[in-house]
């Protein structure tokens, strides 16, 4: 596999999540490093577009909730299938609409002071999911400390070898594909506290302070959640093992 | 060559793991989509939603606003005033209930020794219902009273008796259900008691512990027909104020819940709403597991169903709602039943007793 070894730094930036943002509105994307702008909503285009159709359809025009679903319904699908995890699929659809049955209902009661209305969406649907979860005897947890975090302590680099994620070569897109593959498996054995907080962070883009707000979880809980959960991942995927192991194990 | 990430930004946050998000984006799910026919559905109920106007519009005076936002200040975390607030809330309600009280242990540890006998039959007697307000004993029969009920220990060690439905029923209701059941309603209040009389008798709260030996005694009834006989035994006692009863806090409650009660069963019962009819015969987007969750809804409430106020509530949103072409239909479970929102904002209301509210759910 042809792929050249690029500092932290020199990542291309990806790609903006389609329909979610401009990509020149995407800071977390143009560095890595730097804190999501999204922390302040109001800086947010697509989240003042969001809260101006919300309170269009408030008022009764049912044609901004259908600009509101064509913008979210992708992600929202795919978030509700991914915590739900392949137990549970069947259930994607019904997670889905109640989710947006909440909306219309309360549609008066949004107030774009709070979260951003994506954030207020999804946190609908997780709240959904996790009472489904609950309901089918799967153990959700609400503590960050009882998720064994601290029995996993990986050595070694991680990403050693691995291509960038954004190479444009056929082993470079079957590389990423098999290595979504096994993400969605390791996904599934995170505790679901975990995975709703690490898909909302890296899926969705929200800031660890939104995910704090709209999960009411104190920012270091959320913080620690998304740490372990991206420890548990990297290990799961290999990424401290090298580009070949993750290859041979498919 | 490594590529080792930073564990966390110069914040302390943990960055966006790029090669996870990568992972995230190629993942075989990354094109699903809803399919077009619940696309559909949402989009129409959306539509009928906004036509007919209904339940969502949870119309905020401004004063309602400034309360609720009052209030999540005061629920969010790390808020220093929830403490101080939450102890402010306890201490009022806690002078609230225990003002006007008399003080039952002073009154015990001053009392005679036990009861004349002839005490007994007065306190027994089967028609005396727990909201008779007849002649007040004498000073010394009240005093006397106290001092008995504090030494019988099968009233003090006997459990309260089980409620049909717990946070409405009060303790006595079930006391006056069976006296309501085993003899017609008292009569009118009988004339005013000598002023000492009524400056030394108790107050009539504590009352309903102990003047149910014919209710304990009684063959155990169903939940439904201690509501039902609850209910008309209320019809008949509630409209007994006595100027020597100020109404307790508890008792307050109790009015305020069988008028709530009274309300909901002003109109006759109905065997089922009719947009749940339609969502059980096939209409709207319905999961098989939501179907048969509402087949058994509509088996364990068939005509019980009654029309309610059309006044909506912040505490009466619905749990789970349904769509279909008419519009969006919503059910709520609480603890004294089941409530149905129609698309056009109609509710209805069927009393259900406690294990049918624990089965409903587990299942919605």
């Amino acid at each position: 596999m042809a792929h050249t070894a690029l500092p932290y730094r020199q990542v291309p930036a990806l790609p903006c999540w389609p329909g979610r943002w401009p990509v020149a509105d995407c800071p977390a994307m143009s560095d890595p490093l730097a804190r999501p702008a999204a922390a302040e909503p109001s800086a947010d285009p697509g989240a003042e577009d969001d809260a101006r159709l919300m309170a269009a359809f408030a008022r009764g025009d049912a044609s901004a909730f259908d600009q509101l679903y064509a913008r979210h319904q992708a992600a929202l699908y795919r978030f509700v299938r991914r915590v739900l995890g392949p137990a549970l699929a069947a259930q994607t659809d019904e997670v889905f609409q109640d989710t947006w049955l909440r909306v219309v209902h309360a549609r008066e009661r949004f107030s774009p002071q709070g979260a951003s209305f994506r954030t207020w969406l999804f946190t609908l649907a997780q709240n959904r999911a996790i009472d489904l979860l609950r309901r089918s005897g799967r153990e959700v947890s609400n503590s960050s400390e009882d998720d064994d975090g601290d029995a996993f302590r990986p050595t070694g680099e991680p990403w050693l070898d691995w291509p960038a994620p954004g190479g444009a070569s056929h082993e470079d897109r079957l590389f990423w594909r098999r290595a979504g593959e096994r993400l969605l498996g390791c996904l599934n054995e995170l505790p679901a506290a975990q995975r709703v907080v690490f898909l909302m962070h890296h899926d969705d883009e929200c800031t660890l302070d939104d995910i704090a707000q709209a999960l009411e979880l104190g920012f270091e809980t959320a913080k620690s959640r998304l740490r372990y959960a991206m420890s548990k991942l990297r290990t799961c995927m290999g990424a401290y093992l090298g580009a070949d192991a993750l290859m041979k194990s498919r | 060559m490594s590529h080792r990430d930073p564990p966390h930004t110069p914040d302390g946050l943990p960055p966006q793991d790029p090669r996870l998000q990568a992972a995230l984006r190629h993942a075989p799910d990354n094109e699903l989509a809803p399919p077009p026919d619940l696309s559909a559905a949402i989009t129409a109920a959306a539509r009928a939603a906004v036509r007919s106007g209904t339940p969502s519009a949870h119309p905020r005076p401004g004063l309602l606003q400034a309360l609720r936002d009052f209030w999540q200040g005061l629920v969010a975390p790390r808020s220093v005033w929830a403490g101080g607030a939450a102890a402010m809330v306890v201490a009022g309600l806690t002078i609230s209930i225990w003002m006007g009280e008399p003080i039952p242990p002073a009154v015990v540890a001053e009392a005679p020794p036990p009861a004349p006998q002839e005490a007994l039959p007065k306190e027994a007697a089967p028609a005396a219902p727990a909201r008779d307000l007849g002649p007040a004993p004498p000073p010394e029969q009240a005093v006397t009273r106290l001092a008995e009920r504090a030494q019988r220990p099968e009233v003090l060690a006997k459990p309260a008796a089980p409620q049909a439905f717990p946070g409405t029923a009060a303790p006595g209701r079930e006391a006056r259900a069976a006296a309501g059941d085993a003899a017609p309603p008292p009569p009118a209040p009988s004339p005013m008691p000598a002023p000492a009389a009524v400056a030394a008798a108790p107050a009539p709260a504590p009352a309903p512990a102990v003047v149910t030996p014919p209710a304990a005694a009684a063959p155990a009834k169903r939940p439904a027909e201690l509501m039902a006989s609850a209910d008309r035994a209320d019809a008949a006692t509630t409209p007994a104020p006595s100027p020597r009863s100020p109404p307790l806090a508890g008792q307050a409650l109790n009015q305020a819940q069988d008028s709530r009660g009274a309300a909901a069963k002003s109109a006759a019962p109905a065997e089922r709403p009719p947009s749940l009819g339609a969502l059980l015969g096939g209409a709207g987007a319905v999961s098989e597991s939501d179907r048969s969750a509402l087949q058994l809804l509509d088996t364990v409430t068939r005509q019980r169903w009654q029309r309610q106020s059309d006044a909506v509530g912040e505490r009466d949103a619905p749990l789970r709602q349904w769509a279909a072409p008419a519009g969006v239909s919503g059910l709520r479970i609480d603890a004294d039943g089941a409530r149905w929102t129609e698309p056009d904002g109609r509710r209805w209301f069927a009393p259900l007793d406690t294990a049918a509210v624990n089965r409903l759910r587990a299942l919605f």
